[in-house]
């Protein structure tokens, strides 16, 4: 206790040294404040983006269409829910559900009258239900197409603009969908461009097409759906409600699976994994840097007061207590710079967040991003706990020094 | 008398070693030092003063010889035991002084109730008495560059006995200060040792603080030249 | 099960005339002739059949007119398939359906999608697309190796062929669709043929080799060489189809 408060005293004697130590080891808390903000920023966006692009939170399917299965954009319809609509009912009254949409998919050729061809995959939904999930497909050119139930002969679609390309049309153009149904039989239907879209992800964007689900059900012959995908109110619930929804779910014939989003998008494990290995190796360079420049100060702290320690000795404090002293002005510092570093990592934070930086599109994505820095509270404990190690780790060498100090020689220091 | 002496050195030797030569800075060293009693021990410098000192305080190990301290050898004292006895039953007076500069004059000499697990309060109580006593009453919040040599070495004093060790040793702790300054804390340890039967060790080669010592131990090369009780003649 | 269908409608026009090649024995480019499905079969007809595999729930209705040396519509005898057709006419094949007010022009890919693909059989037009490489086989069995004509719809999806043939009853026994690559793909028998018809196939076996799974059988129930009205292979008036009795199927 009051060793800690010498140890604090001692602190404030070479103002100027402390200064840098705490300048260094708050530089460093904030960066790597700023790299997790950034890191969580990024994930959560992208998380957010595939989610609300299309994945929802939860997928119900059948089993039997998911199993083995990674493509999760061609659950076969012959595997599909026939009472898609009554599940929709059950799923829908629970709790922090705040839709569950039908989807249906549909992997065919796309042809024109002019002879050109493209395989596209088709998703079709509802447009209703997908607004109020926060499902967002921007519009980039035309129209959004209708909410209702196309009548016959007026179904619509959206196509991403580099199948449009391929494809030669644009909104008001017409053409024709080609697509086997569940029995297995080669179907077409007569479609109006309504607008192009972009899914966000390059590779799909030569192959998209969104649909009308009343469209493609009637293009495949069918009432089902591929799956419902249910969005929550937060992402954040998104376990809770898997293991409610497999609970409600579980005597369902046939058998269906609750696949969360996490298993359903692309690259989720890798991206994560090259998160964490940036935040990683960002967050080794600067413990080595801190490491570095803080054991050398607090070395020279100790060679500065080799005599007061002796003294210390001689007046009976044990050698526990005067390396407890030492090592306790290090965890001052790590604790001190730790909480000045997230004062400066919230004052960035929200400056940059301010700035409003637009950042250029991210591989594989087609729109630029706006720059934010999330706070994460977990890392602003996190940081000051690292920095205490950092200390720590940084104290053991002029520890161990105080730890071998003779008294009597320690006494003649000059 | 069955109460053993404070100090019982038999036979001390200390030996330096410096690269290819060796120091003998004390030579065999037969002391004894009883309760109450007041010690000056003199000789010119280099003597071995401050080895003798060393050793009597535990801070540093004989070479051969013996030392008992108030009944217990020091052969038998490991680092824990030795540091418990200059904690409860030692004081030492520095000629540099050595207060904490981070600690005022009253926490200075709180540390040894401090480090003996006395409470805040009664810590407090005893220090202001104890700086009262060296006559600093109006210095307790000054830290030690507020104060002179002559005040500092006094909290050091009342740091050295505020726990009423068996025994306080001083190092020269006039060295540094003017020669009135000097006679004034003389005087203030032999008053101490006069009210509280603390054995005083001091070392010095001040001749006119030799002279008002009660028993003088001179060393020459790392003998006792000299053991002389009674007033200087 | 279209593309079996297709397959279907392919087998019957396979047609191994106006080969020509040097290396040729006359005598075999004969028997070419005489085995070529595309000239034995009449030209107008109107057949019922019926496809199966063990691994189906229920055989597959379908029927199928010929009017003309080139000209094929077939339909899958089921509601749900009501409207439905695949026409074909030359090279080029169609599908017509309820929900698309033209024909549509079916390309290479849609049959490269599939196991069976019924426009790689029906562009083996060997009249028209192949030569012959070499007949092999001097016993009863004749095994002619065709070779795609460059630039034809045939040499994108079948550029080479075996033309298996029974020398002695002047029959075709199968033929093997092989891929660029030298790969079978996929192998038709005609295991039977109409009793008291000259060539005319009643029972296929369709394989597909590269990618496995159980034959698919296909059996003529009903064969009748009719005249065929023209309005049935209009690509722009549907009137003709449309007066055709419903796709039900037949009990
Ligand atoms: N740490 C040491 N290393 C080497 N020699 C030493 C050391 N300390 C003291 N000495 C030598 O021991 C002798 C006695 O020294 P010291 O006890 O300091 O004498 P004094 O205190 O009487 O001046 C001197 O010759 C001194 O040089
Ligand atoms: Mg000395």
């Amino acid at each position: 206790m009051k060793l800690a408060l010498l140890a604090l005293r001692n602190l404030a004697r070479n103002r100027r040294r402390t200064a840098i130590s705490l300048a260094v080891v708050a530089t460093g808390t904030a960066a790597l404040l700023l790299t997790a903000g950034f890191v969580a920023f990024s994930f959560e966006g992208l998380s957010e983006a595939m989610i609300h692009g299309g994945l929802g939170h939860l997928e119900i399917a059948r089993q039997s269409a998911t199993e083995g299965r990674t493509a999760t954009l061609e659950r076969s319809v012959a595997d599909g829910l026939d009472d898609w609509q009554a599940l929709q009912q059950q799923v829908e009254a629970l709790p922090g559900v705040l839709a569950a949409a039908p989807t249906l998919h549909v992997a065919g050729m796309a042809s024109t009258a002019a002879g050109r061809s493209a395989a596209f995959l088709g998703v079709a939904g509802d447009p209703v239900r997908e607004r109020r999930m926060g499902f967002t497909v921007k519009v980039r050119q035309g129209v959004e197409m209708a909410d209702a139930p196309p009548r016959e002969g007026e179904d619509q679609v959206l196509l991403t603009q580099g199948l449009a390309q391929t494809l030669g049309v644009g909104p008001g153009d017409r053409m024709t969908l080609l697509a086997v149904d569940p029995d297995g039989m080669l179907n077409a239907l007569d479609v109006t461009v309504a607008g192009l879209i972009t899914t966000g992800v390059q590779e799909l964007d030569t192959r998209y097409l969104r649909l009308h689900l009343h469209s493609a059900q009637r293009l495949l012959g069918t009432a089902s759906a591929s799956n419902l995908l249910v969005t929550l109110d937060r992402t954040s619930r998104t376990d809770e409600a898997l293991h409610r929804l497999r609970g409600v779910l579980a005597g369902h014939q046939p058998p269906l699976a609750v696949v969360p989003w996490t298993e359903r998008a692309p690259f989720y494990r890798q991206v994560r994994a090259l998160y964490r290995g940036i935040f990683w190796f960002l967050g080794s360079i600067v413990f080595a840097l801190v490491v570095l420049a803080t054991s050398n100060t607090l070395a020279m702290a100790v060679m500065e007061r080799v005599r007061e320690l002796g003294t210390l000795r001689a007046l009976g404090t044990s050698i526990g207590q005067v390396a407890g002293l030492v090592g306790l002005e290090a965890l001052w510092l790590g604790l001190i710079g730790g909480v000045l570093g997230d004062l400066l990592g919230a004052a960035l934070i929200v400056a940059l967040n301010w700035l409003n930086i637009s950042m250029a599109p991210p591989p594989g994505a087609v729109d630029p991003i706006e720059l934010r820095v999330l706070f994460v509270p977990e890392a602003f404990v996190g940081t000051i706990l690292l920095m205490l190690a950092v200390l720590a780790l940084a104290a053991v060498g002029p520890v161990l020094r105080v730890a071998r100090l003779r008294i009597v020689e320690a006494l003649a220091h000059t | 008398m069955t109460t053993p002496p404070v100090f019982d050195a038999r036979g001390l030797v200390k030996r330096y070693i410096l690269g290819e030569t060796t120091v003998e800075a004390l030579r065999g060293v037969d002391l004894e030092v009883s309760a109450g009693e007041v010690l000056v021990v003199a000789g010119p410098s280099g003597s071995g003063k401050s080895t003798l000192l060393h050793l009597l305080g535990t801070l540093d190990e004989p070479d051969a010889g013996s030392l008992t301290l108030a009944g217990t050898a020091t052969a038998t004292m490991n680092e824990r035991a030795r540091t418990l006895f200059r904690r409860s039953r030692l004081g030492f007076v520095f000629q540099t002084f050595n207060l904490l500069p981070v600690l005022s004059a009253e926490e200075n000499v709180e540390l040894p109730l401090w480090l003996a697990g006395v409470g805040a309060r009664e810590r407090r109580e005893r220090a202001r008495a104890v700086l009262a006593e060296v006559g600093l009453e109006h210095r307790f919040g000054h830290r030690p560059d507020q104060l002179s040599g002559g005040e500092r070495q006094r909290v050091a004093i009342a740091r050295a006995i505020v726990h009423r060790p068996l025994a306080v040793l001083a190092d020269e702790p006039t060295g540094n200060l003017d020669s009135e300054t000097a006679t004034e804390v003389m005087d203030l340890l032999m008053a101490l040792n006069r009210s509280r039967e603390t054995v005083v060790v001091v070392s010095t080669h001040d001749p006119a603080l030799i002279a008002r010592a009660p028993r003088r131990v001179v060393l020459r090369d790392g003998r006792i030249a000299a053991d002389t009780r009674g007033a200087a003649a | 099960m279209s593309r079996l269908l297709l397959a279907i409608v392919a087998s019957g026009t396979v047609t191994l005339s106006g080969l020509a090649g040097a290396q040729v024995h006359p005598a075999d480019r004969a028997l070419l002739a005489q085995t070529n499905l595309f000239s034995t079969v009449p030209e107008q007809f109107h057949a019922r059949l019926t496809v199966n595999r063990t691994d189906w729930l229920r055989p597959l209705q379908a029927e199928m007119w010929r009017g003309g040396r080139d000209r094929m519509l077939a339909r899958v005898l089921d509601p749900r398939q009501a409207g439905r057709f695949l026409l074909q006419m030359g090279a080029e094949h169609y599908l017509i359906a309820p929900g698309a007010r033209q024909p549509v022009k079916l390309g290479a890919g849609v049959g490269a999608a599939g196991a069976v693909s019924f426009e790689q059989l029906l562009g083996l037009d060997v009249e028209r697309d192949f030569d012959i490489e070499r007949a092999e086989g001097s016993g009863r069995i004749v095994t002619f190796h065709l070779v795609a004509r460059p630039d034809t719809a045939a040499a994108r999806a079948t550029p080479r062929a075996r033309w298996v043939v029974d020398r002695t009853r002047r029959l075709p026994l199968r033929v093997d669709i092989v891929l660029a690559d030298g790969r079978t793909a996929r192998v038709v028998e005609f295991a039977d043929f109409l009793p008291g018809r000259d060539r005319v196939p009643s029972r296929l076996v369709l394989k597909d080799v590269l990618r496995g799974g159980p034959p698919a059988i296909v059996e003529i129930v009903a064969f009748e060489a009719t005249p065929v009205p023209d309005g049935l292979f209009s690509l722009t008036d549907p009137a003709g189809r449309a007066q055709l009795p419903p796709a039900e199927k037949p009990r």
